[in-house]
């Protein structure tokens, strides 16, 4: 049963971040995140499961800052890349607009 | 959703020569300029921290102990790692260091010795006077980086 949700909640995400790469605004990428955060543009970061662990405790960090929320993503780096419909890895991205979806509401 | 990179904000350099120190930062230029094409920001940093003191040592040793070497930097704002640490309340952020101190090399040794001096007095005295106690920020600032 425990197993059956999980699933559920990983396919909400994936439909949540397609959403929002239809409608909204993001950006992928260590640094790109960072300047987003640094600016208090960041709505809500995504980082993949195998983001380097230095890297994962920068924007962390950055994001509880700039109070921003962080989305630990059940999947690699090309899981994530995937589930944005692209075809290279993605290890964080960040949602700087949500646009229709409400990505940001299930997360908190 | 603030941004992060306010006046009075410690924060850790990262690159470069003074990487691994401490800095507060006194300003900030988030629109590229011709000169500088990337946001950066105005800090004056701890290049030498007080080394430590015992209740044993006599009081000028203390004071020669204590004393802080300062610098002011432009730096690039990805070269920076911002704290939690916040210490404006404890200096007045705009006297710690001001763009004319970069006309001439003579006046940044002055703005820099000085700004030694005022980080010198404050963590001999670090108690606020509004709250009556030692800010952790001021701790913060006030130890040295290992690593």
């Amino acid at each position: 049963m425990a197993k059956k949700s999980k699933k559920n909640a990983g396919d909400n995400i994936n439909a949540k971040l397609q959403l929002v790469m239809k409608s909204g605004k993001y950006q992928f990428g260590r640094k790109s995140c960072l300047k987003a955060l640094r600016t208090g543009k960041g709505k809500l970061v995504v980082v993949s499961s195998n983001c380097p662990p230095i890297q994962r405790s920068v924007i962390e960090y950055y994001a509880m800052l700039s109070k921003c929320g962080v989305h630990d993503y059940h999947g690699d780096n090309n899981d994530l890349g995937t589930a944005c419909g692209k075809l290279f890895r993605i290890s964080c991205l960040i949602i700087t607009d949500v646009g229709d979806s409400d990505i940001i509401k299930t997360n908190e | 959703m603030g941004k992060l990179l306010k006046p009075g904000k410690v924060v850790i350099i990262l690159n470069g020569r003074r990487a691994g120190k401490k800095a507060i930062i006194v300003n900030t230029y988030e629109n590229p300029t011709k000169e500088k094409p990337f946001s950066y920001c105005l800090v004056a940093g701890i290049e030498k921290h007080p080394l430590k003191v015992t209740k044993k040592m006599k009081k000028d040793k203390i004071l020669k102990r204590s004393t802080v070497k300062a610098f002011v930097k432009y730096i690039n704002v990805n070269h920076i790692l911002p704290t939690r640490y916040q210490v404006s309340n404890d200096f007045e952020i705009k006297d710690l260091a001001n763009e004319s101190a970069f006309n001439t090399k003579h006046k940044k040794k002055k703005a820099v010795r000085k700004l030694g001096s005022i980080f010198k007095k404050k963590f001999l005295n670090p108690i606020n006077e509004k709250t009556g106690e030692v800010s952790k920020d001021i701790s913060f600032l006030h130890k040295k980086l290992y690593f």
